[in-house]
């Protein structure tokens, strides 16, 4: 369980982790087990259970009313339906009024619906994991998702009237031409998300072995080269259509932003819960087991604590990453003044009304740029 | 001197390869002085550089017993000599230290270079030489044709060549008679002042300085006091004996034989290669001819890869120091590099060695600036500066004269390859001096070169465009003018002491251009674009760029991965910090090494 107490009113995020998807995507990190065997061994049940009990000992980690849920997978709506929505419905009754409750879908799970299903039962945030709109480029990926599917999916999200809803890209996969990234985009303005998330693809180990084996060793580069050349060019469109960068991999129609993510990147605390869940309360971090037998099996999460001065370095590191930037009163004691000084000059950052934010080069080069901006040990 | 007659001194002149430590292992194995079952190859060769690279460094010495096919017994004495050109006085001492010498040649090889000038010089030294040809056993042995070039070279009769394996045992014995028949046996005055040669020192930690002696007059024991003549270091004899191949002590060690002295002292800088030993009470008038101080002919800049270690590298230097009395170091400060030190060395092989053993037995991490030679820069004012760092080069508005050093080199080659390897000399500021024809197909070529183009690449090349088969030797000659210029390195408009270089002024537009395009190679794509230019004082020679990344982002940093991201970017700034940032520019530290690299133009 959850150690107790956190800030006087509790943490008012709260992440549930479903690991169980249908097929393991080559690409993803996430934590993910095959949802026929759970099935089959009666687990997915038990686990649902486990969550639960979890989260009512948790209790006091929370506060009463919690301003954004985000039940992630995995593929949540993979899940029985039967089980799945009295699920959502109970953690829906936390919510407060006005809050944020999202939840993950893969296309090939989704229909009409169930759409109309989950917003009946208190979701009122969908993100669709799309990936690509090129079915080759998806089976690059590792995901064998029909076109019918997510043609299929697009059209069940626009029927049922979702108010705020995302569509996930993956950016820079390997055998993309320049056009084909350009067309992902284009094809992802036109089903009209209130917000998008452009994700740089991330070569996991596995990946990379995969990517090998199917297309050689300069695959790659390859694509990285590609993926260089027009990243500028995909970031300025998605900007000229509205969607806002308001965060590295991040766009939205102002207003449409996500709640909950921007709480993670304000670090406040947050709790979460189910196998492989990370939960930062104050000082306190802790990381559920991965595995769902060994969560099942009651085994304690990994806990960490935080210094303040480690939390300051997160702070500014998710901060940074945002249009918001961070508080100089807040962070400046976790600053190299050398790295600061050049990044303002080179306008790779830049200081407004106490504000520390990179710029939009600052962005496209963000994970250097904040190196080059923090001390650490 | 029938007190003499049973001792023979001599050492082995081989190639690399061509059979030197395991001619001596046989030698072992039969006179018994190893048992079977402690028996290894290369006995002799005590640090594991040695044993990997099948070189000798330091000169090692082992006295063996051998009952002669005259019924007596003999007392042979072989020293061991590094075979390096590096090493040539060391070596000149160790020769000196014997009576005759075994003149080891592979059979299918043929003699090389380096052996051919370390049998001159103990011909100067009036040793016997023995010629050996080895691995007739080889398929591509040519005995006869070797045997030619042999009396060619050293004018012996062919039937004194002995044809042998060492590998398989065959025709050792008969090398064993050789040396007891036809090495002389040693000279000396048994009750004169006593007298003895250091041919080698090395530092025993537990033990002190453990000099390699051979004594010439008179003898040493325990608890003698003694005294060297050049350094006029003053102790007492804590122990003396002979090498089994393992020190053995014998209390005492009289002309003719060749063995240790253990005296108290800690640095081997106090018994140097070549000076005179003698006793306090009863001193012989004149030292032992031939000492003379040795001198760095090479120089580079020693530098931490982690600012952290400067003060182990100072302790680890030190210590080498004990065991090294030709290597030099002194503090250095870079602007790119930071706190390190400036070290001169015997040459090439040396500053491996030195580098190597830093790293391996000290742990250390380190960074070597290109190597170069000593300038001896004239200026207008009639100054005369000796400068061995470029960054010391005075601006050229001051300059009269500069002179840098030669060497009088020997190249050994097929005559296959005698036209490319002209062609190399010319192209490294050659001058021609001779040609000789060995035998139908091996040819000798004189040539004096600059020491600077043999330390920057000179032996690779040479290698290469003889497909390995040229060998070369040198040795100093004296300075020389040259138009020489100081070559600059900017990157983003900044000079880098560190990789300045001095280089003939001719040369200086195409170095500078290699140079720019390596660096480019090795300079990982940063944030800005990164400018790099080789200048001569204020005129622009050659410029690369490094293009400037466009996107460097992670996909994502949500709730669940906010430690690993961190620590991500912990690693991703210790990344940075291993970088040297020059101006805004990193550089990692392989870039320096990019004047080095000459093989390096390709991909």
């Amino acid at each position: 369980m959850a150690p107790g107490g956190g800030g006087a009113a509790g943490a008012r995020h709260l992440y549930v982790h479903l690991p169980f998807c249908g097929h393991r995507c080559a690409y993803c990190d996430f934590a993910s087990e095959p949802l026929a065997v759970h099935l089959a061994s009666g687990r997915v049940e038990l686990y649902l259970g486990r969550v639960r009990e979890e989260f009512a000992a948790a209790d006091e980690s929370l506060a009463p009313a919690l301003e954004t849920i985000y039940l992630g997978g995995g593929t949540p709506t993979a899940l029985p339906r039967e089980w799945l929505l009295p699920f959502v419905a109970a953690l829906a009754e936390r919510l407060q009024p006005g809050g944020e409750f999202t939840v993950e879908a893969n296309p090939e799970t989704v229909d009409r619906h169930l759409l109309e299903e989950l917003r009946a039962a208190g979701v009122n945030r969908l993100s669709l994991g799309i990936q690509s709109f090129s079915e080759e480029l998806r089976r690059t990926l590792g995901r064998r998702v029909p076109q019918a599917a997510v043609d299929g999916a697009l059209a069940a999200v626009r029927e049922t009237g979702w108010p705020e809803w995302s569509l996930d890209l993956v950016y820079g996969i390997p055998g993309a031409s320049g056009d084909d990234l350009r067309s992902d985009v284009e094809r992802a303005l036109d089903s009209g998300p209130s917000h998008i998330s452009l994700y740089d693809l991330t070569y996991t180990d596995s990946f990379v072995a995969r990517l090998r084996r199917r297309s050689g060793p300069q695959t790659r580069e390859l694509a990285e080269a590609v993926a260089e050349e027009h990243y500028a060019q995909v970031v300025d469109r998605l900007e000229e259509a509205g969607y806002r960068r308001y965060e590295v991999s991040n766009f939205a129609i102002p207003g449409h932003e996500s709640r909950h993510n921007q709480a993670y990147w304000r670090l406040r605390d947050y709790l979460g819960v189910g196998a492989a869940a990370v939960s930062t309360v104050g000082l306190r971090r802790w990381t559920n087991p991965r595995r769902v037998r060994a969560y099942l099996e009651g085994r304690p999460p990994e806990a960490e604590t935080l210094d303040e001065r480690t939390k300051l370095v997160e702070r500014a590191m998710l901060g940074l990453r945002t249009r918001e930037g961070v508080a100089m009163a807040e962070v400046g004691l976790v600053l190299d003044e050398n790295g600061l000084a050049r990044m303002l000059e080179a306008g790779f950052a830049r200081l407004e009304d106490g504000y520390l934010r990179l710029g939009r080069r600052g962005l496209d080069l963000s994970t250097s740029v904040i190196a080059d901006l923090l001390l650490l040990d | 001197m029938d007190a003499f007659s049973h001792i023979r001194n001599f050492s082995i002149i081989a190639h690399i390869d061509h059979g030197k430590s395991t001619l001596a292992d046989r030698i072992l194995q039969i006179t018994k002085t190893v048992a079977e079952r402690e028996m290894r190859e290369q006995m002799l060769d005590r640090m594991d550089i040695e044993r990997e690279r099948g070189i000798t460094i330091k000169a090692q010495a082992v006295r063996v017993y051998y009952k002669a096919h005259d019924g007596r017994d003999y007392q042979l004495n072989l020293i061991d000599t590094p075979g390096h050109v590096d090493f040539t006085y060391e070596v000149s001492r160790s020769l000196a230290a014997c009576e005759g010498a075994l003149l080891v040649v592979d059979a299918s090889q043929g003699i090389e270079a380096q052996t051919l000038a370390n049998t001159y010089l103990a011909l100067e030294n009036d040793l016997e030489i023995i010629p050996v040809l080895n691995k007739i056993d080889l398929p591509g042995a040519e005995p006869e044709r070797r045997s030619e070039e042999i009396v060619n070279l050293i004018g012996c009769d062919p039937a004194d060549i002995l044809h042998i394996s060492a590998k398989t045992g065959a025709g050792v014995e008969e090398v064993l008679e050789a040396i007891v028949r036809r090495i002389p046996p040693p000279q000396g005055d048994l009750d004169g002042p006593p007298r003895a040669l250091i041919f080698d020192s090395l530092y025993d930690q537990y033990r002190g300085v453990v000099a390699f002696v051979r004594v010439v007059d008179g003898s040493f024991s325990k608890n003698d006091r003694i005294r060297s003549y050049a350094t006029q270091r003053r102790s007492e004899v804590e122990d003396v004996g002979i090498f089994s191949p393992d020190m053995l002590a014998t209390g005492t060690l009289s002309a003719g034989e060749v063995g240790y002295i253990i005296a108290g002292i800690k640095e081997v800088a106090d018994l140097r290669v070549g000076d005179t030993l003698t006793h306090v009470d009863n001193p012989a008038l004149e030292p032992l001819e031939g000492y003379r101080e040795a001198t760095p002919m090479v120089f580079c800049g020693l530098f931490p890869m982690e600012g952290d270690d400067y003060p182990a590298l100072r302790e680890a230097l030190d210590k080498l120091a004990l065991n090294d009395a030709s290597l030099h170091y002194e503090p250095e400060t870079s602007k790119a590099l930071g706190f390190g030190f400036r070290c001169g060395f015997l040459g090439l092989l040396h500053m491996e060695i030195v580098r190597e053993r830093l790293e391996r037995e000290f742990n250390l991490e380190l960074l070597t600036t290109t190597p170069n030679v000593r300038y001896e820069v004239e200026l207008l004012n009639g100054e005369v500066r000796m400068v061995s760092n470029p960054v010391d080069f005075p601006d050229p508005a001051v300059i009269a004269e500069v002179r840098e050093p030669y060497v009088a080199a020997s190249i050994m080659v097929p005559s296959d390859f005698v036209g490319t390897v002209m062609e190399l000399c010319q192209d490294k500021r050659g001058a021609f001096r001779d040609m000789e024809y060995l035998s139908e197909e091996r040819v000798r070529l004189a040539y004096d070169l600059p020491l600077a183009e043999i330390v920057l690449d000179f032996f690779d090349l040479l290698k290469t465009r003889s497909r390995g088969y040229a060998s070369l030797d040198y040795e100093m000659k004296g300075f020389e003018q040259g138009d020489l210029v100081k070559l600059d390195i900017l990157i983003a408009g900044d000079p880098v002491d560190a990789l300045s270089l001095i280089v003939h002024r001719d040369k200086a537009y195409q170095a500078g251009r290699d140079i720019a395009e390596r660096l480019r190679k090795r300079i990982p794509r940063q944030m800005f674009e990164v400018a790099i230019q080789a200048a001569i004082g204020s005129h622009i020679i050659a410029r690369e760029t490094v293009r400037a990344v466009r996107k460097d982002v992670l996909a994502k940093c949500y709730g669940g991965d906010i430690t690993r991201k961190r620590k991500l970017l912990e690693k991703q700034k210790a990344g940075k910090r291993r970088m040297k940032t020059v101006g805004r520019v990193e550089i990692p530290q392989e870039a320096f090494l990019a004047v080095l690299d000459l093989d390096d133009k390709g991909d």
